[in-house]
Formats: C-alpha cells, structure tokens, sequence
C-alpha cells in the first residue's frame, strides 16, 4: 500500500475504526466513593517526650526526669480510665476528653537512636529501609481506585512502589485541578466536553498499547502504569470541588501557636469528604529538642494535641468523626534525664496512640515503663506485664497491629512486607492492662 | 585428663571475658567506661599465687558428679573461707574447689556464655580454653565478671570459676590436623633451601614443576559460601568502616570494597589471614567471632549478632573452611544457594537508546532543548567521540546552569533561604554590619530623588522609595540565598576542578551580595542580576575570613545549622554526605536496646553504640569549630562555644573546642594546631584527598541524572530479597566506583582534566543506566533489579517547563506574566517539586492530581499553540510546518497532515517512527474524530467562542481567529494528546 491508498483508506474509515489488533487491557469501571474508615496517622517528628505526655514519669531516687515533677506536679488521672497523662500544656484537655477513644500502648523498643532509622522504624514496622508505610498499604488494599487514596504530608510515605502518594495544599490550586476545563478566572470552558473525552481516550489506548508491551524497561512500565492509574478516575476529583473549602484554615491554633496540622487536617478530611482518600499522613516538626527542652517541648506537645482535638472536631462537623481511625507516634522518644543545656536526648523507649471514637478498644493502656523509662516485657498473650517470660514490644508489633485493625494484614500489599513478629492482640477489650 | 592442653587457649578467655564487659545492654555505661585499654589492664593487674593445678586431678567424671550439685553451690563457696579449706586433704581441696568453681560459674556465667561455655547464652561468647592458664583466667574474672558485678568473685571464688572452666570444657574440635597455617609465620615465603647462590634462573621456566606453591587458591565452594553467607550478608556491613580511609582504618583488618575487580579473593584472603593471626593475647578467628557482637567493638554490636544468630554460625563456619579447604569436587553436591540473577552480568538482556536518542535525551536535561538537525546529522555521521563532544557542547548556557542548581540543590536544600519567608539576608545577622547600608543608600537616594520629582510630596516619596528599598533587599536576600549554588556553577562552569567548590578562598556574588559581603568584585555588567563573578568576603566583621568554599558559606552554614548540644554534628553528618557520599546513620541503623544507650558518661566517646557513628562523626564536627550555630565565625570573638559550655567547668581560656569531645580532625588525621583559625579549610583540603571524594560526587550527582538516589545499602540479611537487593546494590557501587574513578583520574566524558563535573556528567548520560532502553521478557528478579535503570524518570516541573518551551515554543505561564510560570510557582510542589524546606523530597511516580495539572497545562495552551504557530510562515514554525490550516484529511492534505503527525511524534516524543507506523495511524485517526465530530456537530469556526475559549493575543492585530475548516481544533486534541502522553512528561 502506498501512502495515498494508505490514507484513502484511513480518510475512510475515519472517526470509527479502532486499532487493529488491539484489546484493551484495562477497562475498569469508576470506583465508587470510599466510604470506608479514614486513616489518619500523625508523626511527632524529631522525638516526643511521652515523660511528660502519654506515659508520665514524676522523679525519682534524686533523679531529675520531668521538670513538671519538680516544680510540685504529680501524675494525672482520669475517673474510670487507666490512662494517665502528664500536667503539661494542653493534656489536661486532652486525655479526658479523648480517653475513651484512645489506647494507649507505652514501652515500644525503637531499638536506634538515629532519626532515619527511628521514623522507618516506627512508620514501617522494620528497621531498615524499603518497607512500605502503613498508608501506602491500606491505600493500596482499600483505595486503590482511588484518585487520592494516599495524601501524604511529608510524613514517612515511603510507597515501595504500591501506589503513589499525592501532596494536598492551597484549596484554592486545587479547584483548578478538580475541573481542568474550566478557565482559571472564568466558568468559561477551553473544549467541549466531548472532544476532550475523545481525547482522553486516545491517551488510554497508547498507554494500554504501550503497557501491552514485553519489552518495558520495569521502570518505564511501572511510569506507564502510574499514568494510566492516574487517569482512571480523575473525573472524581470533581466530587472534590464539593467539599473543599472556600479557603485554607488559619493555622493559628486555639492557643494562638503557629500549627501546620490544621491545614493538613481540613484538607485531608476534606479529601476523605469526597470518598477519594482512604489515609493521610499529618506531620508536625520540632521535637527534637536537645537544648532548653521544656520551653520548646511544651508549646510541640500543645500543638500536638491542638492539632488532635481540631481534626476530631472538625470530623465530627462534617459528620465523619465515627470513621476515623488516629494513629500518633514518634520517631523515639527521650531520654529520662536533662543534658548539660537542659534539653533531652534521644532514647528508644517510646509510645503510640490509637484513637477511634466509640471504639470498643478505647480506654486503655498497654506496655509499661519503669521509673526510668525502661520497657517492661509482655505477656504476648494477656498483655500483662511479664518480665520473666514476656516479650518486648517493638514497633514491628504496633505496624502489624494496625494493619490488622484496618483489615489489610493478609493483603497482598502487605504480605509482600511481612512484619517478622507474632501479631498481639492489642485491640481485644477483654485483654485490660 | 591434664589441664596442661588448656594453656594455649587461656589467652582468648582472657580477652573475651574481658572485652565482655563492654558489650551494650548488659553492663551498661559505667562498668564500660571504667574499663583501661585491654592490654593496659592485662598488664596492671597482679596475680595472686596459684594453686598448683597439677596436683589438682580433675577428672571427667568428677565434673560431671559437680555438674548435679548446683543447687548448693552458695554453700559452696563456703570452703573459700579460711580454717575451713585447711582442714581438707589434697584431693579433696580440688573437688571442692572444681565445685566451688562450677557453683559459680553456673549462677554467675552459664546465662551468658551456656551451661557448657559453648557461647549458647545470652550475651558472652564461647569459652575455648585451650590457651588459657589458671592464673590468668582468674584474674581476668576477678577484674571484669560477673557483668553488673564486677569484683564480687575475686580469689578463690575466680580462681575456682576458673579451674572449672579450664578443667570441665573442651575445645570445640579436638582439631583432627594441625592448623595449616603455622601461627608464628615470620614469612610467607618460606623458602624451602638456602641455596647459596641466586640461581640464574631468568624465566618462570614452564617444565620446572616443582609447584613453588601449592596456592590454596579458594575453591569455588569456599568462596562462593564466603559470598553468600559471608561477604554479603556480613562484611557488606564492615566494609563501611573497616576500609582504606574508613572509620577503623587503623585496625587489623581493612577489606576491599566490592568496587575493586578482585575483591571477594583479595577479601577472602585477607579474612583467612586475619583468622590465623595473633593479635595482642588472641588471634584472628576469635575476634572475628566476638566484635561483630559488640564485644570491645567500636563499631558496637552489628547486625543483631548473637552466638544463635545464623551469621555467627557461617562465620564459625567459614573459620573452619579456612582451616579445612573444601575441595573443588564439593562444588558438584554443594548447596550453595544460587543467586536470583547473575551479579556479573547484571543487565543481561537489556538493549540500549541509539545515539540520536541519547543525545535528545542529553540535550533536553542539559540544554533544555531538542538536537538541531547540524547536531543529528553530525552524530549519525560520527563516532562515538562525536557523540560525547555534541552532548558536552549542551554544558553551557542558563539551563544547563539551571540543571546544575537545581540538582545540587536537591542535595544541599539551600534555596530554603531563596525566598521571602525565610530570607537569607536575615542569616547575615550581625555578622556583617555594613549589609544593610546599601539598601539604605538605595532608599536614601531614591527618597530623595522622588521627594524633588513629586513637588515635596513626603508620603509619596516614602511610599516609592520604600517599595524600592524593599525590592533591593530582596534581591540582595536572593543573591545570598543563591551563593552556594552559583558557587557550583562557576566552578563546573569554568571547568575549574570541581574540588573547588569545597576550598575557593572567595565567595561568588553578584551585584547585590557584593555589597552585603564587601567583596568590591569586577563585574561585567552593571547592574545584571545574573552576573556572577568571585570576590573576597571582606564583610564579615573579623576579618580575615577563612573561606572554603561551601563549607563555610553563610547559607550553607545556616542551611544546618547547630546547637549547644549538636556541636556542629549535623554539620559534620551533610558534609560526610554531601562530599564523601558516606550516610553516618546508616551505621546507627543496626537495633540496640534502651540499656545500652543508658549511659550518662560522655557516652558519644565512651559507649560503643554511640561511638559507632561519633567516632566518625565528631572530628570532623570539631572542624567545624569556629563557626557558631547559624554559622557565624568566631561567633564570640575568640571562639563559637556557646555560654552553657563555657560555665559548665570544662572550659579552659583560648579554647576553641570542647574538652570532652574527640577533637577536631578527619579520619585518623588531627587538626594541625597551626590550622586552628582556618580548620574548615583543613577539612576540604581532607576531604577532598579522600577517595571517597570522587565516589561522593558521583553519588551527589546520581539523582540529577538519573531520577532516583543512589541505592543505600542493604541491612537487614534476614529479608527475603537481600541476596537480590545486594546484588543490585553491588552492580551499582561498582558502577558509582567506575565512574568515579574515571572523574578521579581526569579520563571522563572527553578528558579534560581530574574532577571535571562536565566530564563525570557526561559519562553518566552515557551509563547503561541512562541509556538502557528496553529487555524483552525480563524475569521476576530482573524486574526488580533493573527497576531504578534507563528511560522511565518522570520530568522534574522544572524540567516539563523547560521541555514544554524548548518543543513548542511557548512557557505556561500566567497570562499576564511569562514569568509567572505555572510549573515554577503555582503548581511546583503540587507537581511533585520542593520547596527546600517542609517538601524536601520529589515526587517520583505520577498520581491523579499531577495528571490533573497536565491537563490543565493543556487544555490552557493547546488553543494558543496552535493559534500563535499557524500564524508564521511555514519554514518558521516549530510545530505545523508540514502542514495548513486549510489542510484536510483528504488527498494532498491528508499527506501533510500525516507528515506533520509524524513530525510531532519526533518533535514532542523523540520517536522516529515511519509515516504507516500504528501510532501515527492513532494520532491520524484522533485528528479525523475530532475534525468530523465538529462538523458533524456544526460547532462554531470561531476559535473563541461561547463554548470554546482560547487565550489568543487581542493584541496582535494578524492574530487568527477563524478555523474554518476545523483542522485547529483537531491539531488542538492532537497536541493535547501528545503534550500529555507518556513519552512527553517522562524521560
């Protein structure tokens, strides 16, 4: 065939041939909105000091752990609960009104002193690198579909290639992006609607032929893949525009400090809102303060809880707050005495929360911890403190278990990082500490 | 039996039980830090008389009678006491004593080192008491056991303990042969005759087959499970310090890294050889058993070791391969585990980009352009030197100069300070006290100038000398914030060995910073934002200022910044990174418990799960001694120490540095006391002598070139992938060793000289990890293994900025303002890109909303594309110039429809493909649907209409504004489909 029949014969079948040869190899349907529960996980970054939060330690035997004790506080209490908190910054709002939401697990063994290693540790379950978080597992096993499953923050987001993670910011920016026909400054459109679906559809058959392909470089049919995923759903970010709102949160928080989690928390929920976003890490910096600890640590664990309260609340405001799962840890946290410049140090003894609300695990405390912030070993199965024949609990222990909460432990998503400990039951109401 | 046969071995009880005590978790900080040197101790301590083990007749079934009496062991101790003992005969004295000595090394040492000394406890290792004598051991004990203990069994109670253990434990192997290696060995070459005369002998002489050696070349099975249950899994970790320049360069063993040709040999050979020497009161073997435990052991416990850790066992046993070679035959029946794809050959399969690809591919990340038609004539004519000369002729202009910038600030996260939130100029502090006059001045004449010009209108003359001010200031921030970059532009820039950019004695500015640092450089033009030129930085209020390059640059400097308590370490851990591509974290990354870290005395000198990184790290902190936290020199005049130091009893009048810290230095080297003021410049001069220097850079730059970090190495043996994920770790250090060596030795690219950035660059566009293009059917492993190498990186929104102006001619940019542009600023980090500060890292798979922001790039430009092109004459066009508006997809038109089709996939993708290849076809076909659509519909010919809009410029009285024939909108889906596909937003 010469070129002119060759284009005789495409002017002629033009607008209705399809390619020769070619099945498409996806052909997936839009997924529906999740509705599932929303994971959100919180990363104290740089080292919290549970001394003076979730697990309180006063002085002792003429050693000097928390500055609090020393200034005459004791250990708090709540009615009915075995939580207790320390008399620092804003916990004395937060533990009561959270504590039946909340369970507590102290003494987890990061077992490094080194940032890197401590946040891989905490957020991945393993120490070394290459485990994937939490939330690129849960996006992946429930929200896979899903054009936000996985908003990240810049917390550990570590993917090991499951799913992509997407950086939410400026409301504003992303209206624009949830309807990309529309003028910037207008409700004008460029195309009609139609071409451009044509458009998107040519797109789908390349990235389909190109996928179909045996010759890929992994690298390149991983990109190719990530594209095509990318554009499966996207016209559900139009459920976006929904819920976004009119303008990002002031970041100013109740206690009038400058707090990053605000914004994090309207957007994700935000996202959640939509049914795009199946978990979203929150981050906020600064705990690492190893010179003049108490007044910087104090105003970190308020913003800390500020950050809590207003994504709880502003859940409960969008009618959502019965879905959502908080998780909160630290890379490590700090050492049980005062350096020369009276700040802390790192040591690996730390601690984590899970918060759900009316959930059914609420209102306890696992792990314990010895006047000197040494972990105590459990009893795998009554979660009992057991020095003896207990074992110690290591962030492999809590990754595992909320994989398990979340219903992803035996995804292949998961299974593909196995966590080399035996599951506890952490979430069992019988099993009181 | 006769206790005599243990003597040999008492020795290496000594040690181990000794070097015990430092072992993390178990005696904790203090009884580690009151521990003297091992040789120190073992010559301090005295020995108290020893009973004559001789007369003591321990035999087997004696000891096994002892063995059941544990349970009155405490009443055992009893005969210790004097009247007692002396009641007993003989005889019964050494019972007792054996008894005595069994109580207690089974209530004080069987958990750590087993019931039976076989190393099977907790924590201490195996007894092998062959070399030991009585008196020795005991006084060992008396010295350092029990842990948590010490000294509470001294004298008869370690003497007894010590009897017991040398009377009731065997050696592992009653060692069938002796040991092949002779331990004195004075020579390697023994030099079997004296032959007086140095024999003639001028040639090898094939016939003469006397076998000078019998060269226990390792066998294969010896070495192959030296590789997999050896080298990989465990010297990977050793290697990081125990090699040529690394933190145990001063030890007994220095191994090859795997970069080296021969290095599993020369490694096996040298453990064997490590294995069979003595050192100190021990040998070889022993060591290898106890450091990786942790056991006196700076580096601390490695890899979780234990005596029931698997690696322990293959280390036991390869110890006894040395000894007892397997044969080569064994290699048949071996079990040696094969390795998931064959690490020699580690992009098997793998076909690779053509040259006119690789150079598109080249120009687009250098240049920002595509090839012009001269360049791919002359490289498909030429060879391959025509190649490397036209990619190294991209090297050179604003965007190669925006690739440099862009990538070393990826590393070094300065452009923190390039923007109005957190302003360099801030950084300058009080350190230089005439920074901010020229901004005044600025003010001042400006004020003063409007004051005349608007009548004496004082507000006025406030207000706009006041925004004029404003704007000086910041740019003078800008230019500061800039400064460690344009430091390495210039450097590679003018080809200056890129060395430079740690040990240039001048600072880069440019007409801004000039004023801020008085440096009064010569510039070219005045008043040009992007003149760069060096100058001294004479601003600083103590003078003169050392400069080095980036090390002591104001940003970079404050960029990592210091605290009383981090003494400049975080200074010291980016530039082990930055420069030497060394990650000091890692070696923290092996589990410690909360008992080892437990240690309030000076623990980052002391205790070994601290001293594993501060080791290394706190010398080269301590060069950095005379900067103050935000890196201010001499921050308080005579020195940067900070208040709670200098009171805390420790400080000494002219100290620069803290007592209690090792001092400052590099390596083994301590700073000269002679380089005290300039000691920065001491450390590049250092680092940059270091090896390691070239194999940092290629690591610096690895990202930049190819999309990803270099791969760190792999920690956890136990993983299920790790004999996989070692084997793509080693082919690509080797790669990173290659290259480096060839930028070391000034061979890169075209060989214009050592340490030529552009010549290093070059080579690594050339790489097979840049230009691997396709494998067919590539296996499970090979899709892992190969999942970091060749096309595939998704563009930076730098780079599809860069690639959307360089392809189509246009920037997407606000449409008041080309500078605005979109991938730049509003949809930077939502793309994927940085921010230097909170977002530190790219995005590096593409997700939903990233998509959204192509789409949005296209459906704002394709109109104006297509619009604006149509309007030039033919021969000028950069997108249509086969093509007309009046063109359609019949007859003739229908041919310069499709030329031009194939056009823009050669344009916009790089694809060559022929004009009846199926994708021309698609895009032929997306043409055809969209055009029929249209007519078919009767939609308006009006390129902007109430349906449609299109940015065209109302300006531009030729503009087009009429498409009757449809065939803009249809190129305007074809642009709008290619600009978003695939091959246009990934590399």
């Amino acid at each position: 065939m010469d070129r002119r029949d060759f284009l005789k014969h495409l002017t002629k079948t033009a607008g209705f041939a399809s390619i020769a040869g070619f099945l498409p190899l996806s052909s997936r349907a839009y997924a529906e909105p999740y509705t599932g529960p929303f994971y959100v996980t919180i990363a104290a970054e740089g080292g919290w000091d549970i001394s003076s939060f979730c697990d309180p330690k006063e002085n002792s035997d003429g050693n000097v752990i928390t500055q609090w004790s020393s200034d005459g506080g004791t250990i708090q209490t709540i009615a009915n609960s075995p939580i207790t908190y320390a008399p620092y910054g804003r916990n004395a709002d937060f533990f009561p009104k959270y504590s039946d939401y909340m369970l507590v697990v102290n003494g987890i063994d990061s077992q490094t002193n080194a940032h890197d290693a401590g946040v891989r540790h905490n957020w991945s379950g393993r120490l070394a690198a290459g485990y994937p978080s939490f939330n690129a597992i849960a996006a992946t096993a429930l929200g896979a579909d899903q054009p936000l499953a996985f908003i990240s923050n810049g917390g550990y987001k570590e993917t090991a290639g499951l799913t992509p993670y997407t950086l939410l910011q400026n409301p504003e920016t992303l209206r624009l992006l949830t309807n990309t026909n529309q003028a910037s400054y207008s409700e004008e459109a460029y195309f009609y609607q139609d071409e451009l679906d044509i458009v998107y559809r040519y797109q789908r058959e390349r990235l389909e032929r190109m996928l179909a392909r045996t010759d890929l470089l992994p690298r390149e049919r991983n990109g190719a893949s990530n594209l095509l995923q990318a554009r499966v759903n996207k016209d559900q970010l139009t459920a976006l525009s929904d819920v976004l709102p009119s303008s990002i949160v002031d970041p100013t928080d109740r206690d009038g400090l400058y707090n990053p989690l605000l914004p994090q928390a309207q957007m994700a929920l935000a996202a959640y809102q939509a049914g795009l976003c199946v978990c979203a890490d929150m981050i906020l910096y600064g705990f690492d303060t190893h010179s003049d600890h108490d007044a910087q640590h104090e105003p970190e664990l308020t913003r800390l809880v500020n950050g809590i309260d207003y994504l709880w609340e502003t859940a409960e405001t969008l009618g959502i707050a019965d879905r959502l799962v908080v998780f909160v840890t630290s890379d490590f946290s700090r050492t049980p005495w005062y350096n020369d410049s009276n700040g802390k140090d790192h040591w690996p003894i730390g601690s984590a929360l899970f918060m759900q609300k009316n959930a059914t695990w609420g209102n306890r405390v696992i792990g314990r911890t010895d006047n000197q912030q040494n972990a105590d070993l459990l009893n795998p199965s009554t979660l009992q403190v057991d020095n003896d024949a207990g074992i110690q609990l290591y962030p492999a222990h809590i990754q595992l278990a909320l994989r398990q909460l979340a219903g992803v432990a035996d995804h292949t998503a998961a299974n593909s990082f196995p966590l080399d400990v035996d599951l506890l039951d952490l979430f069992n109401p019988t099993l009181n500490t | 039996m006769n206790s005599n046969r243990y003597l040999p071995k008492l020795s290496s009880i000594c040690i181990t039980l000794l070097l015990i005590l430092s072992l993390p978790g178990c005696g904790g900080g203090e009884a580690f830090s009151g521990n003297a040197p091992l040789d120190e101790e073992a010559t301090r301590v005295t020995m108290p008389d020893t009973p004559a083990i001789e007369t003591v007749d321990p035999t087997e079934e004696s000891t096994d009678e002892n063995t059941d009496e544990s349970a009155g062991s405490d009443d055992n101790q009893e005969p210790s006491e004097e009247g007692t003992t002396e009641q007993l005969t003989e005889e019964e004295l050494a019972v007792a004593a054996l008894q005595s000595g069994q109580a207690e090394y089974i209530s004080q040492c069987a958990e750590c080192h087993g019931p039976t000394g076989e190393g099977n406890g907790t924590l201490g290792p195996r007894l092998f008491p062959e070399d030991w004598e009585v008196s020795t051991l005991a006084t060992r004990i008396a010295a350092t056991m029990p842990f948590n203990a010490t000294g509470s069994c001294v004298e008869d109670c370690a003497q007894n303990t010590a009897l017991y253990i040398l009377n009731s434990f065997t050696a592992p192997e009653p060692e069938p042969e002796p040991a092949p290696e002779p331990e004195p060995e004075p020579e390697p070459t023994p030099e079997p005759e004296p032959t007086p005369e140095p024999t003639p002998e001028p040639e090898p002489e094939p016939t003469l087959e006397p076998e000078p050696e019998p060269e226990p070349e390792p066998c294969t099975v010896d070495l192959e499970f030296f590789e997999t249950e050896i080298w990989n899994p465990i010297l990977t970790d050793c290697v990081t310090c125990h090699v040529s320049g690394g933190a145990a360069n001063a030890t007994q063993i220095i191994l090859l890294p795997n970069s080296e040709p021969d290095f599993l040999q020369d490694n096996f050979e040298r453990l064997k050889t490590y294995a069979a020497t003595i050192i100190g009161p021990s040998n070889g073997a022993e060591l290898l058993l106890s450091k990786p435990r942790g056991i006196s052991h700076g580096g601390g416990r490695r890899l979780s070791m234990t005596t029931a850790s698997e690696d322990y066992l293959n280390l036991v046993e390869m110890l006894d391969r040395f000894v007892t070679p397997s044969t080569c035959d064994d290699s048949e029946g071996g079990d040696t585990p094969s390795l998931p794809i064959d690490p020699n050959d580690f992009l098997a399969g793998v076909d690779y980009h053509a040259d006119i690809t690789i150079l598109r591919k080249a120009a687009l990340l250098f240049a920002g352009r595509v090839p012009t038609d001269d360049e791919i004539l002359d490289v498909e004519a030429g060879d391959e030197s025509t190649l490397r000369n036209t990619i190294r002729s991209y090297m050179t202009g604003t965007t190669f100069e925006d690739f440099l910038r862009e990538g070393a600030n990826d590393q070094l996260l300065t452009d923190k300070y390039a923007n109005t939130s957190t302003p360099a100029f801030e950084l300058l502090d009080s350190g230089y006290p005439n920074a901010y006059d020229r901004v005044e001045q600025i003010y001042n004449q400006a004020y003063t100038s409007i004051l005349v010009t608007s009548g004496g209108d004082i507000a006025a003359a406030q207000e706009q000398a006041g925004a004029i001010r404003d704007d000086a200031w910041a740019r003078t921030s800008l230019a500061i914030a800039k400064e460690p970059l344009q430091l390495i532009v210039r450097v590679v820039g003018r080809e200056e060995p890129y060395s430079w950019i740690l040990t240039l004695n001048q600072i880069v500015v440019n007409h801004w910073s000039d004023a801020a640092f008085s440096a009064n450089a010569n510039f070219f033009s005045a008043n040009d934002d992007d003149d760069w030129v060096v100058g001294a930085n004479n601003g600083y209020r103590i003078q003169p200022y050392p400069t080095s390059g980036l090390l002591t640059s104001p940003t970079f400097l404050a960029r990592y910044p210091s605290t009383a308590t981090n003494r400049n370490r975080a200074r010291a851990r980016w530039a082990y990174q930055f420069f030497l591509g060394v990650n000091i974290e890692e070696l923290a990354q092996r589990p410690m418990d909360a008992e080892a870290l437990a240690d309030t005395n000076n623990p980052t000198l002391n205790n070994p799960n601290c001293t594993v990184c501060h080791q290394v790290l706190d010398p080269v902190a301590g060069a950095f001694q005379n900067f103050g936290d935000l890196g201010l020199y001499l921050e308080f005049d005579t020195d940067a120490l900070p208040t709670s130091y200098k009171l805390s009893g420790l400080y000494e009048d002219g100290d620069r540095w803290y007592s209690d810290m090792r001092p400052p230095g590099f390596v083994n080297a301590e700073l000269p006391a002679d380089r005290n003021d300039d000691s920065v410049r001491w450390l590049a001069e250092q680092i940059i002598a270091d090896d390691r220097f070239a194999s940092g850079t290629v690591k610096f730059w690895w990202p930049a070139i190819f999309g990803e970090d270099a791969m760190e190495r792999p920690l956890d043996s136990s993983a299920e992938d790790y004999d996989l994920q070692i084997v793509i770790y080693n082919a690509q250090t080797q790669e990173i060793e290659r290259l480096a060596a060839l930028f070391r030795n000034g061979t890169a690219g075209i060989g214009r000289g050592e340490y030529n950035l552009k010549d290093l660059l070059l080579e690594m566009v050339l790489s097979p990890w840049f230009t691997a293009r396709r494998i067919d059917q590539p296996s499970a492993s090979q899709e892992i293994a190969l999942a970091s190498i060749g096309s595939g990186r998704l563009s930076t929104p730098e780079q599809l900025h860069r690639k959307i102006i360089a392809t189509t001619g246009l920037s997407w940019s606000k449409p008041w303002d080309d500078d605005e542009a979109e991938l730049l600023l509003e949809y930077r980090t939502l793309y994927g890109g940085i921010d230097s500060d909170g977002i530190t890292d790219r995005i590096e798979d593409i997700n939903t909303l990233m998509n959204q922001v192509v789409d949005r790039m296209t459906t704002e430009m394709t109109c104006e594309m297509v619009a604006k092109d149509f309007q030039l004459p033919t021969d000028q066009r950069l997108l249509f110039p086969f093509t007309d508006i009046n063109d359609i997809p019949l007859g003739e038109g229908a041919n310069n429809i499709l030329q031009n089709i194939q056009y823009l996939h050669d344009r916009l993708l790089g694809d060559s493909l022929s004009v009846t290849n199926e994708e021309i076809e698609a895009t032929f076909l997306l043409f055809n649907e969209i055009r029929n659509l249209r007519i078919a519909q009767d939609r308006s010919t009006a390129l902007y209409n109430e349906n449609e809009i299109c940015q065209l410029d109302w300006d531009d009285p030729e503009r087009i504004e009429q498409d009757p024939q449809h065939t803009l909108r249809a190129w305007m889906a074809v642009l709008n489909y290619l600009l978003s596909d695939y091959r246009f937003l990934y590399q």
